[in-house]
């Protein structure tokens, strides 16, 4: 156990606690000195609008891809759970996404929402004017969005898969005896039994939604201008292409400030629902 | 009735099938779609002059533009990070789990809950200091620092689900083999250890899909030595446009071992999300 938590110490936790302290600081990758400058970094990103967007951007991606994918997961969970021939096959087959490289997924959407690509033409067969799917500021997002719903919607339906998996099928047969109808069953059974497995699921889609930059970064780079860009993208634009790295250290520390009491929230639902 | 649900049920789980693998079937016509045809519009649904020299550029390198067309390169460097950095984590996390699991104290929840707790973090706010650190040690652009970062990364989740498979195989177990003579380690690598290979096999795909995936490490900390598959698709970026064909090769170059990992450890799968993941 020793060496474990001695690694994640050295690891994870010291550049954590030094990643704080260089947000105090005005160092940058050009400079050789650099020196202490106390909240300036935090007031100056606090009134950034700048910033404030690519916040906004991935709280839009938490609240709206993630939420998406839970809904669409359970739905896809709950067909595949009466798939009876072939089950082994299906769930292989709508797993793939999920285990798709990002940036190869960013490669794909990026390709089909181009102006004359797959996409278009596909509404156009039904009617549908072509979009702008990524050249404008009000699609971006969505664009990206609809990448990320694609690739992790099967992710969340595997793990609710599992869960309605384990229930124990005698529930449904004697809820069959009593007359429970489709829905009855779903409200009774499956979903108090899901609960613990949808909150998993949550935790799990928003850890990995917050920290989200790859694909966003192949699809639109962040643009039409900071319409897409994501937070995490932000700090590492600002760190590694602006080298401001105090700036970019004071932004990833307030990234942490709202992540921890997110999952902290989602983890006292989890507890209390154990 | 019945016969009609069912149709109904076969049907909507095919459209979803359909909508999840359209992109994908459209990755491949692309791959082996020439350059010229690939933008013609109306778009074609199978090569019309079907070619594998896309693929053939991107994994054999036959170009000659320098490093976007390198393509063997990227893909030896993310397998031999993705593998090293899998199989360190494996060890470090086992061995921790185990001890976890068998120790029988509140502090044992308490450790456990804070080695998940480190994978919460966003990696951007650990990825500087890092930077700095191998930079002063002279470990950017190769694998071993790679390593380490995907190490760090995967350890909580590796330690966390092979916690859960530890706890599910009685101790009385282990305790038998002592009686019987058997020191500790002995126990742990003979019957504890044997009994947790289907939690190995989908701990250790998950790790190795999430190294080979990571981009934010690989693209602040590698240059021209080490840069590993993403970079791949992002470095095809802007050069004369978009190069859509050799991009939908290299996309299949990356995905082919997370697939086909999952199609091995598929038997697993579910039972190790259930057991490793939900159940904690």
């Amino acid at each position: 156990m020793a060496p474990c938590v001695a690694f994640l110490l050295a690891f994870v936790i010291f550049p954590l606690v030094y990643t704080l302290g260089l947000s105090f600081t005005n160092r940058a990758l050009t400079r050789p000195t650099y020196r202490f400058i106390g909240i300036e970094n935090y007031s100056q990103l606090l009134h950034s609008s700048e910033f404030l967007k690519t916040l906004a951007n991935t709280g839009l991606i938490v609240g709206g891809a993630v939420a998406a994918e839970l809904v669409l997961g359970l739905l896809l969970a709950l067909l595949l759970n009466h798939v009876v021939r072939g089950k082994s096959l299906f769930v292989t087959l709508i797993a793939i996404p999920s285990l798709i490289a990002p940036t190869a997924v960013g490669a794909i959407w990026k390709l089909m929402l181009q102006p004359t690509g797959l996409v278009n033409y596909m509404v156009g067969t039904i009617g549908v004017k072509p979009l702008d799917w990524l050249g404008s500021p009000v699609n971006a997002l969505g664009s990206v969005m609809l990448a990320d719903v694609w690739q992790w919607t099967p992710f969340v339906a595997l793990i609710l898969l599992a869960g309605l998996t384990s229930i124990d099928p005698a529930l449904y047969e004697a809820a069959n005896v009593d007359g429970a109808s489709g829905f009855q069953r779903f409200r009774w059974i499956s979903a108090p039994a899901l609960r613990s497995s949808i909150l998993f699921a949550a935790l799990f889609r928003t850890i990995d939604a917050v920290r989200y930059m790859d694909g966003v970064f192949i699809i639109t780079g962040g643009g039409p201008g900071v319409s897409s860009q994501t937070a995490t993208l932000f700090i590492y634009y600002q760190g590694f292409r602006f080298f401001r790295i105090g700036y970019s250290a004071a932004a990833s520390w307030l990234l942490v400030i709202l992540t921890t009491l997110l999952t902290m929230l989602l983890v006292k639902l989890i507890k209390e629902n154990q | 009735m019945k016969r009609t649900r069912r149709v109904f049920l076969y049907t909507v789980a095919g459209l979803a099938v359909a909508a999840t693998l359209l992109p994908v079937y459209w990755m491949v016509n692309i791959a082996l779609t020439p350059q010229g045809e690939i933008l013609s519009y109306p778009p074609a649904f199978v090569p019309i002059h079907p070619t594998l020299g896309n693929l053939s550029e991107v994994i054999v390198g036959t170009g000659g533009s320098g490093m976007a067309r390198d393509g063997l390169k990227y893909a030896v460097n993310s397998l031999i990070v993705a593998t090293c950095s899998t199989i360190l984590a494996l060890i470090l996390g086992s061995f921790a789990a185990y001890g976890l699991a068998r120790w029988k104290s509140k502090w044992s929840d308490r450790i456990s809950m804070w080695i998940l707790s480190t994978r919460m973090f966003p990696p951007a706010a650990t990825v500087i200091p890092i930077y700095l650190a191998f930079v002063w040690v002279g470990l950017t652009d190769k694998h071993v620092g790679l390593i380490i970062a995907y190490v760090a990364y995967n350890l909580p989740f590796v330690t966390w689900m092979m916690r859960g498979f530890f706890r599910a195989i009685p101790p009385e177990l282990e305790e038998a083999a002592r009686v019987e003579g058997c020191s500790n380690v002995k126990a742990y690598f003979h019957v504890a250890l044997p009994l947790v290979r289907p939690g190995l096999a989908v701990a250790g795909l998950f790790a190795f899909v999430f190294a080979w995936n990571e981009f934010l490490f690989a693209v602040v900390l590698t240059q021209m030595r080490s840069p590993t598959i993403p970079l791949q698709m992002a470095s095809y970026q802007g050069v004369k446009g978009m190069i859509w064909g050799s991009i939908m090769a290299a996309a299949i170059v990356a995905s082919v071992p997370g697939i086909l990992l999952a199609f091995v450890a598929q038997k697993h799968l579910i039972k190790g999300l259930t057991l490793g993941g939900v159940k904690g």
